[in-house]
């Protein structure tokens, strides 16, 4: 457990020393920011509606896009915290030769894949997903059962969206210890999520059905999400949002680990 | 050197992608600093990779300090140093941090560690340049930042896999000293894996051949150096054909060089004043006489030119 906090703290040291990074961070709150004036706004239409005098709540009617706004904000961000980040966790270390450096110690592959996964989950919880949850508590705050549907409604985004971001770090990871440099990494991940979005539509078109939006890990989470909340219509029944998850963890984290090791 | 072995080597076999690359590999392994030497794919690197259980043994097994390899894994690694072969470092740090990183995933606390580091980068001699950016070194100087990274935690057995690659005359100088005074302190046990002979000579008091996955030969050097102090070389005046015959008569195996010298074998009983008095009597002048020396060129050639190489005891 040590050396996990050690490999995490320096690798978290290492990307918040960029300041542009440190703007980037501050820029993915700015999302939140707004699905909380959204949240008070929603709750507060009659004075809107009374000062302005047009029928805004027709407009901003966010009983179930606030939620699932709030879930699409926060996959977005996760994305990209774990499309700058990721690469430039494990990629350098494979292509400077480090892993007979970390082995060699009383350090596992275990520990030294949760230390990096950590810096990942780390951020992107901390600035991808926690700033999203103020808007819906608000949101579910108002209403008359306000702890039972605010802590569904939180406890499903949390879930739906720690899967989500596991999922991605774990395909981060792995994609950059294949390729063994971080731009490649990087267009690689990209490549990987645009590709399968994009064959998913082609299967669904070609076949109709769920085939292709197995290949959707968004569509999975938000299934999820939807699942867990009650709240909006899931494109895909849950146990196969799960199904998704699942396989993609499991392919990732089996690519990552047959990477990290010493070669003869 | 010491009576108890710190290594203990028992039938150990590593297979690698279906290929046997380590075959029954026995011994025991005793002095303070130890050269492992063999040809290219004898196995050398393997060894080491094994004892810091990159590879598992699929037969046999073996200890460091009495500890299993595999069972007690975590335990003898941290009372490893190693510095690999290959320029290895993490991109992004200066010296100072990298060591000090790695300081602390051997379980130093971080101020601790912190300390350490600085302390091993002036011991190297990288001192002055340990706040800059490690992928600017020079080669020699990442030769040298793996070896502080190594030494940082204070390690039982220091594991070096051809430190001296890549260096220049002085720098190579410079490491070997290093390694003299690391064993010369008498606290680390220190293994030299090295294809360079004079390299593991100048600095091991034991030396691991190993050939074809196997060990060859284990020889203390100074013993092995010694061994041959019954094989003469002698250039004579006079008469050498009967002095050589003389030679034989005492029981002596002699063969004659093609520069005129004769090479004799003393059998435990003729002494070197025995062929003093057998000159004298035969009126003949041995002019030079001289100890055959193995140089450890020598016993490498000996060992690899013989056939099958067989499991040392």
């Amino acid at each position: 457990m040590k050396r996990i906090a050690v490999i995490a703290r320096y690798g978290l040291a290492s990307t918040l020393r960029s300041r542009l990074f440190l703007a980037f961070l501050a820029a993915c709150l700015v999302p939140s920011v707004g699905l909380l004036v959204a949240a008070y706004l929603r709750q507060n239409l009659s004075i809107v509606d009374e000062m302005a005098d047009i029928a805004v709540g027709a407009v901003l009617d966010l009983d179930v896009w606030l939620f699932e706004a709030a879930v699409g904000v926060a996959q977005v961000v996760t994305f990209l915290i774990v499309l700058v980040v990721g690469p430039g966790l494990v990629a350098p270390d494979l292509a400077n030769n480090a892993m007979p450096l970390y082995l060699s110690r009383p350090v596992a592959k275990r520990d030294y894949v949760l230390g990096k996964l950590l810096v990942l989950l780390g951020l992107s919880v901390a600035v991808g997903v926690v700033p999203g949850l103020p808007s819906i508590v608000v949101h579910a705050g108002y209403g008359a059962d306000a702890w039972g549907s605010g802590g569904r409604l939180a406890f499903a985004f949390l879930v739906a969206l720690f899967a989500w971001t596991l999922c991605l770090s774990l395909l981060a990871l792995a994609v950059s210890a294949w390729v063994k440099q971080r731009p490649a990494a990087t267009l690689g991940l990209l490549g990987l999520y645009v590709v399968s979005s994009l064959l998913g539509g082609v299967l669904d078109s070609a076949f109709g059905g769920l085939a292709g939006s197995l290949l959707n890990l968004d569509r999975a989470v938000q299934a999820i999400a939807a699942a867990l909340s009650g709240v909006g219509e899931p494109m895909m029944p849950a146990a196969f949002g799960w199904g998704a998850v699942i396989v993609v963890a499991t392919l990732a984290t089996a690519a990552l680990w047959h990477r990290i090791g010493v070669r003869a | 050197m010491s009576d108890q072995p710190w290594a203990e080597f028992d039938a150990l076999a590593v297979d690698l992608g279906g290929r046997t690359i380590l075959d029954e590999v026995s011994a025991d392994v005793r002095g303070r600093c130890v050269g492992l030497l063999g040809p290219n794919g004898a196995g050398k690197t393997t060894l080491l990779h094994t004892l810091l259980g990159f590879h598992k043994p699929y037969r046999g097994c073996a200890r460091l300090f009495g500890h299993d390899i595999v069972a007690d894994s975590r335990t003898v690694r941290a009372w490893i140093g190693y510095m690999p072969e290959r320029d290895s470092f993490i991109a992004g740090m200066t010296a100072v941090r990298f060591v000090r990183y790695m300081a602390e995933l051997s379980g130093l606390a971080p101020d601790e560690a912190l300390e350490r580091a600085h302390e091993a980068l002036f011991r190297v001699g990288l001192g002055e340049a340990r706040y800059r950016l490690i992928e600017s070194y020079s080669s020699g100087m990442k030769q040298l930042v793996k070896l502080a990274q190594a030494i940082v935690h204070g390690p039982r057995l220091l594991l070096l896999d051809e430190p001296t690659n890549g260096l220049d005359a002085p720098a190579r100088n410079r490491m070997l000293d290093l390694i003299r005074a690391f064993v010369g302190e008498g606290r680390t046990h220190v293994v030299v894996s090295s294809h360079l002979l004079a390299d593991v000579e100048s600095c091991c008091d034991e030396v691991v051949l190993l050939k074809e996955g196997r060990i060859a030969h284990v020889c203390d050097l100074a013993e092995e150096r010694g061994g041959n102090r019954r094989f003469l070389f002698l250039s004579v005046k006079g008469d050498a054909a009967r002095f050589a015959a003389g030679l034989v008569e005492l029981g002596c195996e002699v063969a004659r060089t093609d520069n005129g010298e004769l090479k004799a074998v003393l059998p435990a009983t003729v002494e070197v004043l025995d062929l003093y008095r057998l000159a004298d009597a035969l009126s003949v002048q041995i002019r030079g006489l001289d100890h055959k020396r193995d140089s450890l060129q020598d016993i490498f050639l000996r060992t690899m030119a013989d056939g099958s190489a067989t499991s040392a005891p």
